[in-house]
């Protein structure tokens, strides 16, 4: 294994040095140093309200050596520099003195280095995404990806960047440290190279064909009613416990969603050999021969809010309510079986962090699974054509997840009302 | 090595390694780490786990702490994958077919494979506690799948393998190879998929310093089976426009070594983070033992494969009567050896020769020389110390100018600067030299998409 590995990485280590001069990208770097990031309870920001201001942490992020530009990189476009995040170790002691939470960052997608231009002219660095305190009591996914270092450029074609820096913040209930010791130079004999090698080549085109479809479009205001998701959890049994310090941790999490509406459609169709009219179609749909799908919306401008609760065997008792306004939740209608209506589901693109608060807990992958739905509800062919009706999106059961297990429960509820309905032929463009 | 750990470190080093990784390659290449042999076919098998191996272990006189200062150390060391690969390939070499597998466990969700916390009890009781996790590591979490006579024995800790590998002081997997969990099915079992291996038991130890136990409740659960031919052609999608490209490999040989290279550690000054990782006063020194060293190293040259053979001869100066211009060329070289450390913290010293560590360097012949190499393969022994992925910082490789017009050539390995691995500060330090002779020369042709 490791005669492969050194082999693999002394020719991994060849390949910006020898590269043909075809194949080297616009510009490429190379990153060395780390960022570490602490934090601590901090009493002036409130950490004694959330019950944090025992917690201590860690995490360290490596560089993992070269990238390349977009564009040529500032002033003209963004540095990307990979840097290790994916097995990147958070620690955490919670001041119980029970134990400390070990977690790993997840296998994917990993973190990057940017270095872009602000808007008033500065260059500045952040890392993300997919940087947090994981499972153990600490800054939030967003907090950390907010956090600017300051560029210095130096050199002229083949510039250097230093981004070394020792800067302070407050994040919630914690003060944050992070220190800089990243520095990205031009990767010798790669700079100054005009040629782009990210261009793919010509796709040819595929042959396309007209087809008829007998189609019903459904348009309905959505609106969200009060409700929540809710999950409790409890530690795993020792010693799975012992590595998120769990064990005998038992807590409690309630997603609900602030007041918006939108607009959901739902379209249902079938290739036609003719034309029909709205009628026909109608009449096809409430038969259930037409295949529903729907086109969903991110819920992008509302508010999603966590709240948790968190005991620890050790004495910590946490408790925390995190408004997020970037939730990342989209309402997308899905086909049900054949001529069965739509299911309409509630999406958490993997690997957000819609569960974490300042509190330690599972992650959305413990209590959701690796399926982005976190919940859902079906809507048959007679609610559909209902001119107000109300569906209420759920996904109960249990849940084993690492370090923790519990079960979900609760529902979040919409009303749709039906306010435009398109019925009869279209002709369409298909490959 | 086999497609499997390929994907994944591929994966890992595409940060490293550029757009030429993304090449599509022959069966050849997997021949890495196989002894060389051709390997006709590759079938992987993918793995779901259940349970757990935990090792609990304590500083225990009778096995010997005291000699190598592991008497204040004590802890937990849980192992909880949850997927992973076990790949077969079919290799000849000569006129006999052999099998070589590898097992590779990993948990594809967030969180960590590997866990320790490990308790250091200090004078008046002034100790402390290493906590330390490990996800992916890029040298892998492997045990030991070995096939031979018709058998596969599957070894969850074996020599070299990585999977209790963390930052805090603890048992190496070799250590506790013979009281591993283990179990033999027959080759044709795996290979078929589908089926159960129980890995479940308790054992106990006492070795290098550490007594304790392994409890296993580890069942490893086989899917289907794929195989893979490996002389099939390289296939993209359509409309992708492809290059061919000619890969000249010329296999070094050691003729001697002289010096060695170690690593000055120290934990870091960070009061948060070298308690969390028990690294506060921690200091201490990895050598890679210069003593009888393993080697490999190449001459690689790289370019159209439309240009003639000569030319690629040429460039890496086996010939004169072609064209070097447009053919790249570099030398890469790795070292290995077993590590020492000498760690001290709190007035205790822990003195170990533990697993192995590689150096590796590549040295771009293309004007003007370049040069980028660094530290790998762990460096971990019993003792606490820092573990080294793939950093390509550490160490600087220098060639003289025109060496490759000679049969025999020296190339000097220095350590250079210093570097960070979590709660450690390292500062590179030595220098190796080696005198190289040239040997057999292998060419392929791969194809790629093209730029």
């Amino acid at each position: 294994m490791f005669r492969w590995l050194a082999r693999t990485l002394a020719v991994a280590a060849l390949a910006p040095l020898a590269l043909p001069a075809h194949a080297v990208a616009d510009q490429t770097f190379t990153a060395s140093g780390s960022v570490t990031y602490t934090w601590q309870g901090d009493p002036a920001s409130g950490c004694a309200a959330v019950g944090v201001c025992g917690v201590q942490g860690a995490l360290i992020l490596q560089s993992q050596g070269s990238g390349s530009s977009t564009g040529g990189g500032p002033p003209r476009g963004t540095i990307d520099v990979p840097i290790e995040s994916t097995g990147s170790t958070v620690r955490v002691a919670d001041g119980s003195g029970a134990g400390e939470c070990v977690d790993v960052a997840s296998l994917f997608p990993g973190g990057d280095l940017l270095i872009t231009r602000r808007t008033g002219g500065g260059l500045v660095g952040h890392i993300g995404p997919s940087v947090s305190s994981g499972r153990c009591a600490g800054p939030l996914e967003q907090d950390l990806a907010a956090l600017m270092l300051p560029v210095r450029r130096s050199g002229g074609q083949q510039p250097t960047f230093d981004l070394r820096a020792n800067r302070s913040f407050v994040v919630g209930p914690f003060a944050v440290t992070l220190a800089s010791t990243l520095v990205v130079r031009t990767a010798r004999g790669a700079g100054g190279s005009k040629t782009v090698s990210s261009v793919p080549g010509p796709v040819q085109r595929l042959p396309t064909h007209k087809v008829l479809l007998e189609q019903v479009t459904l348009h309905y205001r959505t609106a969200s009613l009060p409700g929540t998701l809710n999950a409790a959890f409890s530690g795993e049994p020792d010693p799975f416990c012992a590595t998120l310090d769990a064990c005998g941790a038992t807590g409690t999490l309630a997603l609900s969603l602030t007041r918006f509406h939108r607009t959901l459609v739902v379209n249902a169709s079938r290739p036609s050999a003719g034309r029909v009219d709205a009628r026909e179609a109608l009449a096809d749909f409430r038969r259930g021969r037409l295949q529903a799908t729907g086109i969903g919306f991110a819920l992008g401008g509302s508010t999603a809010q966590l709240s948790e609760t968190f005991a620890g065997s050790g004495g910590l008792r946490c408790q925390d309510t995190v408004d997020s306004h970037k939730a990342p939740l989209f309402l997308s209608a899905e086909p049900a079986r054949p001529g069965g209506g739509v299911s309409l589901v509630l999406n958490n693109p993997v690997g957000s962090d819609l569960l974490r608060t300042y509190c330690p807990g599972p992650l959305d992958s413990d209590v959701f699974g690796a399926s982005p739905g976190v919940a859902r509800a079906s809507i048959g062919v007679t609610q559909l054509l209902a001119r107000h009706s109300v569906v209420a999106l759920a996904d109960p059961g249990s849940f084993a997840g690492v370090g923790y297990v519990g079960s979900r429960s609760g529902a979040l509820a919409f009303s749709l009302t039906l306010e435009l309905v398109h019925a009869g032929t279209v002709e369409v463009v298909r490959p | 090595m086999r497609r499997g750990w390929l994907v994944v470190l591929l994966l890992a080093l595409a940060g490293l390694a550029g757009p030429a990784q993304a090449q599509n390659v022959g069966g050849q290449f997997f021949a890495f780490g196989i002894g060389g042999g051709k390997v006709l076919s590759e079938t992987n098998v993918p793995l779901q786990t259940t349970g757990e191996l935990v090792v609990s272990f304590r500083g225990d006189a009778a096995a010997g702490c005291a000699a190598a200062g592991l008497c204040a150390y004590s802890g937990t060391i849980i192992v909880r994958p949850t997927g992973g690969n076990l790949s077969i390939a079919t290799v000849q070499r000569g006129k006999r077919i052999e099998h070589a597998a590898t097992l590779l466990l990993v948990t594809p969700e967030s969180g960590p494979v590997t866990s320790a916390r490990v308790q250091r009890s200090g004078p008046g009781g002034q100790g402390g506690t290493c906590a330390d996790g490990q996800g992916f590591p890029l040298f892998g979490n492997t045990g030991s799948a070995v096939a031979r006579g018709g058998a596969l024995t599957i070894r969850v800790l074996a020599p070299g393998g990585t999977l209790l590998q963390t930052r805090c002081a603890g048992p190496l997997d070799g250590d506790l190879a013979s009281a591993s969990p283990a179990v033999t099915v027959p080759l044709a079992t795996a290979l078929r998929g589908r089926t159960s291996l129980d890995l479940s038991g308790t054992r106990a130890f006492a070795v290098h310093g550490f007594a304790g136990t392994i409890t296993s409740t580890l069942v490893l659960n086989l899917g289907m089976a794929s195989q893979q031919s490996t002389s099939s052609s390289s296939i993209f999608p359509p409309g992708v426009k492809t290059q061919r490209l000619r890969i000249v490999t010329e296999r070094l040989s050691l003729v001697r070594v002289q010096g060695g290279l170690s690593a000055a550690a120290s934990g870091t000054a960070d009061p948060i983070v070298c308690r969390l990782l028990d690294t506060c006063g921690l200091t201490g020194t990895l050598t890679l033992a210069p003593a009888a060293p393993d080697f490999n190293a190449d001459v690689i040259a790289q370019g159209p494969a439309s240009r003639p053979y000569r030319d690629f001869l040429t460039a890496v100066g086996l010939a004169r009567s072609g064209r070097p211009q447009g053919i790249s060329v570099g030398v890469s070289v790795d070292l290995f050896g077993h590590v020492g450390a000498e760690m001290s913290q709190a007035g205790v010293t822990c003195t170990d020769t533990g697993g192995p560590g590689v150096v590796f360097a590549a040295i771009g012949i293309s004007s003007p020389v370049q040069s980028a190499g660094g530290f790998t393969g762990g460096w971990r022994t019993r003792c606490p110390g820092p573990q080294f992925g793939a950093s390509q910082v550490g160490v600087v490789a220098s060639l003289r100018p025109g060496a490759l017009e000679h049969q025999q050539f020296t190339i000097d390995m220095r350590g250079s600067g210093s570097f960070t691995d979590d709660g450690y500060v390292v500062l590179a330090r030595g220098d190796v030299s080696a005198l190289l002779r040239r040997g057999r020369i292998t060419s392929q042709v791969i194809t790629q998409p093209s730029s």
